[in-house]
């Protein structure tokens, strides 16, 4: 098995967007990652993916701030983030979406892009005054319109996000996401429960988005989406890097045949 | 139905339709927050003083003593909001007890015994500062600051992932729920000529938290439930003493036929056309 992988690369690295040096998170006695050193290219796709409970999660909520780790650090575009607080990482440029989707259910579909929409945008109490039809909150709708249209939902902006059918609610988990013009974008099983044509709708998206400059991170559990969009893989297991390749590399690795199937398959 | 014509009721109403709307601006945020007796209170206590030892003109006495609470609000609120629900409005209750029981121990303001000679408002002048806060609070609600403060309310961990700085936003209204509280009692000190600390005991939050439960939490719901529940006791004059049983059978009948409340959200959206956009408008 790979274990500890040792971090060799200099911290400061013009290409990379994310470095994750030596992170580990406890949670009681189980090592939930254990010495996990990464570096993700900018402008790249990248798969993480692993058996249940490998720790992918885990990776996303540290690099999203939602837990500090335990031990190691995090670089945003070469910017120690580790231990920030979850809504300054966001404002520096990290977006994601959930697992579990986890949307605003008793807001539009239109308030939850509003919402998501971060980027020079503050709460001062001088917004009471503000018209929301002109000026920066009428651009923020229009801006938040675009992301609709992107996703298909511009016709569904006024109903509720928890009526929306599931496929529909992940949609809107990306355009949110996506509202804060993100420099690193986390998706978390952004496919789960979708059909082939709606996943490969996605992968159309997570395309296009690339192309604009956006560097992706993704979980997935269907090896055919990552062979289509990712560039780089990154296996996970037990909380340790077990390798990373490009999709086919890793497919073809017995360490990762074993993770997923067990010793004695072939 | 003489109760109807009567001003004092109508003074009641306004005074309550301020005080819920206070407490509505912390569950505008998600914050189940049952301080607002105390810092009711702190308004009264602060804006009769000023008028009445000090001889200042009622609005500014109003003005400050808003100010005031709203800074010691936003002290209060940075050890309070690190609780969440149930904890925070068990510790808010504490605050209420606090509160009161200081009210009593300081003779400047007659402890005890209450206080009085406050020069007694008029209901033009408690109206417009009712319709000051309805739009203070419709402006809120048709604002960024306001969605962001919604987001918070639907899934706190989210909305910090989103880039909001929810530690801010929970204290921004905090301190707004506590200015509104503190303008409702300082109206209700010179309505009343006469306020003792008992008036500002935790019954009096619970009793504004039942007028937000039965209306629906909304705006919309203040508007209808504070009138209903406070005219209908005083059109029962046989009522007397049983006053609060009377709320207390409204609570649990509310609770089982429409815990939603009368005027819940879907309904306002409802009333507002096929779906009405809490945000108010329509770009395209």
């Amino acid at each position: 098995m790979g274990g500890i992988s040792l971090c060799t690369e200099p911290a400061l690295d013009e290409s990379a967007m994310l470095i994750a040096e030596g992170v580990s998170k406890n949670f009681g006695g189980i090592k939930a990652l254990n010495s996990v050193c990464l570096r993700i290219l900018r402008g790249s796709i990248t798969g993480v993916i692993g058996p249940n409970g490998a720790g992918k999660t885990t990776f996303f909520n540290i690099v999203s701030g939602f837990y500090a780790p335990s031990e190691g650090r995090v670089l945003l575009n070469g910017r120690d983030i580790t231990g920030l607080r979850a809504h300054h990482i966001a404002r520096m440029g990290v977006s994601r979406t959930f697992q579990v989707i986890r949307l605003f259910p008793f807001m539009t579909v239109l308030e939850n892009v509003l919402v998501g929409q971060n980027r020079n945008v503050t709460h001062g109490l001088s917004s009471l005054f503000h018209s929301l039809r002109s000026g920066k909150e009428a651009k923020l709708k229009d801006r938040a319109m675009e992301l609709l249209e992107f996703v298909g939902l511009a016709d569904h902006r006024d109903a509720l996000a928890g009526e929306l059918s599931y496929g529909s609610q992940r949609r809107l988990e990306l355009a949110r996401a996506v509202a804060a013009d993100p420099a690193l974008l986390l998706l978390d099983e952004v496919t789960s429960g979708m059909t082939y044509q709606e996943s490969m709708d996605i992968v159309e998206r997570v395309r296009i988005l690339r192309d604009k400059g956006c560097t992706v991170l993704v979980i997935e559990h269907d090896m055919n989406f990552i062979r289509k969009i990712c560039d780089h893989v990154v296996v996970l297991n037990f909380g340790c890097k077990i390798m990373e390749g490009t999709p086919l590399q890793v497919q073809r690795n017995p360490e990762v045949v074993e993770a997923y199937l067990g010793k004695d398959y072939q | 139905m003489g109760v109807l014509v009567s001003p004092v009721i109508w003074a009641y109403v306004g005074i309550n339709l301020i005080l819920t709307l206070s407490l509505y601006l912390n569950f505008y945020c998600g914050q189940f927050s049952l301080g607002v007796a105390a810092f009711m209170g702190l308004g009264a206590y602060l804006s009769a003083v000023l008028t009445v030892t000090y001889g200042l003109n009622l609005n500014l006495a109003l003005v400050i003593s808003a100010a005031v609470t709203c800074g010691v609000g936003i002290l209060l609120a940075f050890p309070a909001l690190r609780l969440k629900g149930f904890y925070l409005a068990i510790a808010t209750i504490g605050l209420v007890e606090i509160f009161r029981v200081m009210f009593k121990n300081i003779p400047f303001i007659g402890g005890t015994a209450g206080f009085s000679g406050m020069v007694g408002t008029s209901l033009p002048l408690l109206y417009a500062w009712v319709i000051l806060t309805l739009v203070l609070v419709w402006k809120l609600e048709h604002s960024r600051l306001g969605w962001a403060m919604r987001a918070i309310q639907q899934d706190e961990t989210v909305a910090e992932m989103m880039g909001l700085n929810t530690t801010y936003l929970k204290v921004v209204s905090f301190g707004i729920g506590a200015a509104v509280a503190a303008l409702g009692g300082g109206l209700y000190a010179h309505y009343m000529f006469y306020i003792d600390p008992d008036a500002f005991g935790f019954h009096r939050s619970l009793i504004i938290l039942l007028f937000l439960v039965f209306g629906g939490q909304t705006m919309w719901g203040v508007l209808v439930g504070v009138p209903v529940l406070t005219i209908l006791p005083e059109a029962v004059p046989q009522l007397g003493g049983m006053r609060m049983v009377f709320y207390g059978a409204i609570l649990v009948l509310i609770m089982n036929l429409r815990p939603q409340g009368m005027v819940p959200e879907d309904l306002v959206r409802k009333l507002h056309g096929r779906y009405f956009p809490v945000h108010g408008t329509r770009t395209r």
